[in-house]
């Protein structure tokens, strides 16, 4: 009884937001499904013929390809960097407020405050080709190569760096000293309990950070846009470029085409967490 | 034993070394920061100088000095005396930001609550479906949004962009991490005082997740402080726009001012943080951490 | 939570200095604005006026003149005053007024007396020289006749010894042969004498014609050719020849036209004196005015005559002598009536004298000097005739009718008496040279026939002498005095025959010098000029007189200067000015260049008199024209109506000049010029922008078509009309300033 006065509770708190959500949010996206299925202006039915387009489009595959590489070296690299850093931080003593400030700082900068530093330090006659050149290195095109891609890389890392640290912090702080005390006695050295203790109870954390990282990797089109424009060089060139080119161009078959299978592609990958982490969100 | 000392010494030296090594990747995540601050204070002619070569105007590499040579109030008194659109886009993104924090905060928190301290049919699917949104970016849903929009008459308004984010999934994620945590004993305490759920929820609950609320509200505000694509899209009407296409308008020809702009823009998120920094640490802690 | 509330406050501080700042920059935002009015471009018609303010003045002045010299006693009138018709203006003295006219009465009595004199004189003097030249005719009449008769005489003489001779010769039987051959010798030898003879008498001639030459230049240097390009044409003109028997020897010619310029035709005596004379005195009588040539033409055949007697001694036949007489006697009685013609002529040849001076062809006539000039000119087109002249001119006109028309063709007209005696010598030296060769073939074909004759009479005497001595003493004696009886009456008639030639020649000579003109003297005409001025002079004194001195305004007018004085003499300037207001006023008013385009003759004006009185429209402006005095003034000047403004009122002139309607007209102030001088207009641009919508100014380059003092036209196509045109501002506005429009 209980239960079920409780599930109505439960809907009741949840609705107006549900109600919200709907609207704003899913009601969109079934109309970009169906759309999907529609010529961009006369709205004629198609079929699969846009899919057909988007999957065939040069573009989608270069931004489609060049959005799941990012993703995949990103979130390793953010994770296991950021773990790093919230292992060392825990030991310290001195500042570790400030440390833990200072860290987290870049999450408050907007990116367009940044987007005029990037602008400078990666540019080809920038400060990071500066440093360069006076220890005798070759400049490098940032811009206007591959190492587009990273400067992506650097900017994500450096924005999400602090967030991720803190989370595993908290990760970290959750694990209860008792049992590294137990670990100790039983012999165990620094990096068995590391291995053994502490990162399994991280796993929990980690998907949870896997999740928000994921998350904030979308987020980085933002700081790409604003350095680069529209059409950035290749390897910068993500999906979230391309959706912003087709709407310009109205394509908006193609959008929603291309949507439907972000879509789907994100749908699998959390059931794929999911069932990884053995959780319930 | 020799594992024993070499991790003891190692860890001595190690701790001295790790330290140190934070502490300069510190500085280097903060340099950006503190860029914009001394560019903020410099004169233009000295950004020039330096920046020339970013600019396009001067050969050989640009430079920067932490200091600047010469301090100068110019680009700040330029942006605050001498260009009322900046601080239209201000107030334009305060009203954006604020509203939205208000709304996520009067429709997300029930929302997470329920979510997280009940459960009912189909709950497990709402809360896939709000992942998934969650992690849809904004492009895929900008088409459909501005077709709804435009059918409510929303568009060129602030609303336009305020009611989609405020019913973004995001804040509910956190905060329903946040109330999972909060221990049902308590609950079962109130409850069996004969406290409403409604009660429960606003005494106990909201009290008690606060430090998530707050975290979550942080990162909401920070995340519509930043607002792009949604203003740029929505909003065709230049008096209307936040302050964060102020920047994008202003080119490196006026980075002085740009980086005034940009300072700015910074402090009001910095104070924020700053203020909440500790709520948003147990917020994320909490989040992290599953019950 | 003492960092919290801290941080709280400084958030708090943050905004409040933010919204401060959001203050401040809102109220510098709007200082920086400029205030503008604006207008749209409107269709309009560019007028332009023109305003001028002028005077009325009259349409004529009228100049009152009195004598000069005479003393004003009073003046009855001001400057600025307005007179009727016959309203006295001042008076003039009478006393000083009728001593005038006395002495002016007196001065005419003896140029009266001078006329009469200057008359008489001339009168006298003509009448002497014609006496002259008749007692030279006379003289030479004479001269020549008893030098023909004596030449007849020797010759009659000659022909009886002659005749004695052969008598006895054919008495004494002497051989038909030695008769023969001195017979032969005896012709041969008279041949020869005829031929020296006629050598002689050629030479005789040629000296003649050299001195006649050599006068007829002199003459012609001094005198007038009036008739100087007569000699082309008329048959008239072989007259016009000066009183010098001229044409003595040229007018031999048949042409009577052509021929009469040239001098020296030695060689063409042909026609007979008879013919010659009838047709002179055909000439003569059929021409009213040719009194003056009679005299030559008869003169000259006179002199023909006897030349030609002469001439036809080659002849065996004496008839012509005796012909010659009759001629001679005719034409001389002819002569002796014209004569008297010239006499008669004479006394009434005023002025035309200056036709017998005029000389033809005469190289070293200088124009326009001496006493003749008035009259000879009066024969040349070129010249003003005088009124004066008119008598003289009269008759030098219709002489000169064919004279005057030729006149100017040919040489110089005028005289000159001035020519220096050096300059006659030359003339005299030129006619010597060019008659030199012709003279000396003569002089050799003398000595020539001299020669041959001197050798004839040596042959024939010598053979005479042998024969002589040949045949019997007695009858050789006999024949020999027979002989030389022919040979002295031969020698007395080759005598004679000189003697005749040199009479013909130094008596020729005598009537060719007589009949050189005297200089003429036109003075009693002179005088009779003067007098008749001062009869006119006299006139206008008696006039004033009449009117007792008095002066009186000839219209209604008004006076606009009085240039005498009470108690001062007058000048023969102007003594009152006056306007004449019969004739109406007009308006004169100045306008500047700029006006001045727009304002043109037939435009109709608006007068208005100062004390707006009084309103004119629709006046018609009847001329526009460029000051004299003033760089870039036009005077513009409008016909009154009668009885409109009085004169000397100060009018205004309005003119409104529309033009055509243009469809872009912006303010005046709207206009303005950049660096490069192009002209620009500042519309304001709606512009969208953070703070809402902005007017920013623009710049538009346009083209004036027209403007005036208030509006400017447009070019179609710079402007819309639905643009704003800012045309006033608080402040200099340039192109992107931010402006707002004041309401």
């Amino acid at each position: 009884m209980r239960r079920r006065r409780n599930s109505l509770a439960g809907l009741l708190f949840l609705l107006p937001d549900f109600i919200g959500v709907l609207f704003f949010a899913l009601l969109p996206f079934f109309q970009a499904v169906v759309r999907s299925f529609q010529s961009a202006v006369t709205a004629r039915w198609v079929g699969l013929k846009n899919y057909r387009d988007v999957l065939g489009n040069s573009a989608f595959r270069l931004a489609a390809g060049n959005t799941m590489k990012f993703t995949a070296v990103c979130i390793p690299l953010l994770v296991l960097l950021s773990l790093a850093a919230a292992v060392c931080i825990q030991r310290v003593r001195l500042g570790k407020a400030a440390l833990k400030g200072a860290f987290l700082l870049p999450m408050a900068v907007p990116a367009a405050s940044v987007v005029l530093v990037w602008k400078v330090l990666f540019h080809s006659n920038g400060l990071i080709n500066g440093s360069l050149q006076r220890f005798g290195m070759e400049k490098i095109a940032w811009m206007s190569s591959d190492a587009a891609f990273w400067v992506l890389v650097i900017s994500y890392l450096w924005k999400n760096l602090g967030y991720d640290m803190i989370l595993w912090l908290a990760g970290l702080a959750g694990i209860s000293p008792e049992i590294y005390e137990a670990a100790r006695v039983d012999g165990a050295g620094e990096w068995k309990c590391f291995t053994k203790i502490t990162l399994p109870n991280l796993k929990p954390s980690l998907y949870t950070i896997t999740v928000l990282s994921f998350l904030n990797s979308f987020k980085v089109f933002r700081e790409a846009w604003l350095v680069a424009g529209d059409y950035p060089h290749q390897s910068m060139y993500l999906l979230q470029h391309l959706y912003n080119n087709w709407f310009r161009e109205l394509s908006f078959d193609r959008i929603a085409a291309t949507a439907v299978l972000n879509g789907g592609v994100v749908f699998l990958l959390i059931l794929f967490l999911q069932r990884a982490w053995d959780t319930e969100v | 034993m020799g594992r024993h000392l070499a991790g003891k010494v190692f860890g001595k030296c190690g701790k001295g070394a790790v330290w140190l090594v934070l502490v300069l990747m510190a500085v280097i995540v903060c340099f950006p920061v503190a860029f914009v601050v001394s560019g903020a204070f410099s004169a233009q002619w000295e950004l020039e100088q330096n920046l020339g070569p970013v600019l396009g105007s001067a050969e050989g590499m640009a430079r920067w000095s932490l200091l600047p040579l010469a301090p100068a109030f110019q680009s700040l008194v330029e942006l605050l005396m001498d260009s009322p659109q900046f601080f239209v886009m201000f107030w334009n993104s305060v009203k954006i930001s604020l509203s939205i924090l208000a709304g996520q905060m009067i429709f997300g928190i029930p929302a997470a609550w329920g979510l997280a301290r009940f459960s009912f049919p189909g709950k497990g699917i709402v809360q896939m479906i709000y992942l998934v949104l969650m992690l849809m970016p904004f492009q895929v849903l900008m088409l459909p949004e501005y077709i709804i929009l435009n059918g409510m008459g929303l568009l060129d308004t602030h609303l336009a962009v305020i009611l989609p984010a405020v019913f973004s999934t995001f804040p509910v994620f956190i905060m329903q991490r946040f109330f999972h945590g909060v221990p049902e004993a308590v609950l079962e305490a109130a409850r069996i005082d004969g406290a409403g759920n409604f009660q429960i929820f606003c005494s106990i609950g909201v009290p008690l997740g606060l430090p998530g609320i707050l975290s979550s509200g942080l990162l909401g505000f920070l995340e519509s402080w930043n607002m792009i694509e949604q203003p740029q899209t929505f909003l065709k009407t230049k008096a209307l726009w936040p302050l964060s296409l102020f920047l994008p308008e202003i080119g490196l020809e006026e980075a002085g001012m740009g980086f005034a702009a940009s300072l700015m823009m910074l402090v009001p998120a910095l104070l924020l943080f700053l203020c909440g920094q500790e709520y948003l640490e147990q917020g994320i802690a909490a989040a992290a951490v599953k019950e | 939570m003492g960092k919290k509330k801290k941080l709280m406050r400084i958030t708090a501080l943050f905004f409040a200095f933010i919204f401060s700042f959001t203050v401040l920059s809102r109220a510098s935002w709007q200082y920086g604005t400029a205030v503008v009015n604006v207008s749209r471009p409107e269709n309009r018609m560019i007028s332009h006026r023109v305003v001028s303010t002028g005077k009325v003045v009259q349409n004529q002045e009228l100049a009152v003149v009195t004598e000069p010299d005479q003393r004003v006693t009073a003046i009855c009138v001001k400057e600025g005053q307005q007179v009727k018709k016959g309203d006295l203006l001042f008076e003039i003295e009478m006393k000083l007024l009728d001593e005038k006219i006395l002495s002016q009465q007196q001065e005419m009595e003896k140029q009266k007396l001078q006329v009469q004199d200057a008359r008489s004189q001339k009168e006298v003097s003509a009448m002497q020289k014609a006496d002259q030249q008749a007692q030279a005719a006379e003289n030479y009449a004479l001269n020549t006749e008893s030098a023909s008769v004596r030449l007849a005489r020797a010759r009659r003489q000659l022909s009886e010894a002659r005749k004695k001779l052969k008598d006895f010769r054919k008495s004494s039987g002497t051989k038909p042969q030695d008769s023969g051959v001195e017979e032969a010798l005896e012709n041969a030898f008279q041949e020869k004498q005829e031929a020296y003879l006629q050598a002689a008498r050629e030479l005789a001639q040629l000296q003649w014609q050299i001195e006649k030459a050599v006068d007829d230049a002199k003459t012609q240097a001094q005198t007038g050719s009036a008739r100087a390009g007569l000699e082309l044409n008329d048959t008239v003109h072989t007259g016009m020849r000066e009183g010098s028997a001229d044409g003595l020897l040229e007018d031999m010619t048949p042409e009577v036209s052509a021929g009469s310029g040239q001098n020296g035709r030695a060689g063409e005596l042909l026609p007979s004196a008879g013919q010659k004379a009838g047709e002179v005195s055909s000439i003569g009588a059929g021409w009213e005015e040719s009194r003056d040539q009679l005299p030559e033409s008869s003169v000259s055949a006179l002199a023909a005559a006897p030349e030609d007697a002469l001439l036809e001694d080659t002849t065996p036949e004496l008839s012509g002598e005796s012909g010659w007489q009759d001629t001679e006697g005719q034409t001389q009685g002819n002569m002796q009536a014209d004569i008297s013609g010239i006499g008669s002529a004479q006394t009434d040849i005023p002025g035309t004298d200056s036709i017998q001076m005029g000389n033809p062809a005469s190289d070293n006539v200088q124009p326009g000097e001496g006493s003749w000039d008035d009259d000879v000119l009066l024969e040349d087109d070129s010249s003003e005739g005088d009124g004066q002249l008119g008598g003289t001119g009269q008759t030098d006109g219709s002489q000169g009718g064919g004279g005057g028309t030729e006149a100017p063709s040919e040489n110089q007209n005028g005289s000159t008496n001035s020519l220096t005696q050096a300059q006659l010598e030359e003339v005299e030296k030129e006619v010597r040279a060019d008659w030199q060769s012709r003279l000396d073939a003569a002089q050799s074909r003398v000595d020539q026939a001299l020669q041959e004759k001197e050798a004839a009479q040596a042959a024939l005497a010598s053979y005479q002498q042998e024969r002589l001595a040949a045949a019997d003493s007695q009858e050789a004696q006999t024949e020999q005095q027979l002989v030389e009886a022919v040979q002295t009456a031969n020698d007395a008639y080759v005598d004679a025959s000189l003697a005749a030639n040199e009479v013909s020649v130094t008596s020729g000579r005598a009537v060719a010098s007589s009949g050189i003109p005297d200089a003429s003297n036109s003075s009693d005409r002179m005088n009779e000029i003067t007098y008749e001025q001062m009869e006119l002079e006299l006139g206008k004194l008696e006039e004033l007189k009449a009117s007792r001195g008095k002066v009186y305004a000839p219209v209604d007018g008004m006076i606009t200067k009085i240039n005498i004085t009470t108690g001062e003499k007058t000048s023969d300037t102007t003594a009152i000015l006056m306007a004449d207001l019969e004739k109406g006023f007009r308006f004169v008013a100045e306008i500047t260049r700029e006006q001045e385009k727009y304002i043109g003759t037939g435009d109709l004006v608006t007068l208005t008199s100062g004390n707006k009185k009084m309103t004119l429209e629709e006046q018609e402006v009847t001329a526009v024209r460029a000051s004299e005095e003033q760089e870039d003034i036009y005077e513009v000047t409008v016909e009154l109506p009668a009885d409109s403004f009085d004169i000397g009122t100060a009018v205004t002139m309005e003119f409104e000049k529309k033009s055509s309607a243009y469809p872009c007209c912006i303010p005046l102030s709207a206009l303005h010029l950049d660096e490069k001088n192009q002209t620009y207009v500042l519309v304001t641009d709606e512009y969208q922008s953070v703070m809402g919508t902005e007017l920013r100014a623009r710049k538009v380059s346009v083209k004036v078509l027209e403007q005036n003092e208030s509006y400017a036209a447009l070019e179609e196509g710079s402007l819309t009309s639905q643009q704003q045109v800012i045309t006033r501002s608080d402040r200099t506005v340039e192109e992107q300033s931010r402006v707002r429009i004041q309401k």
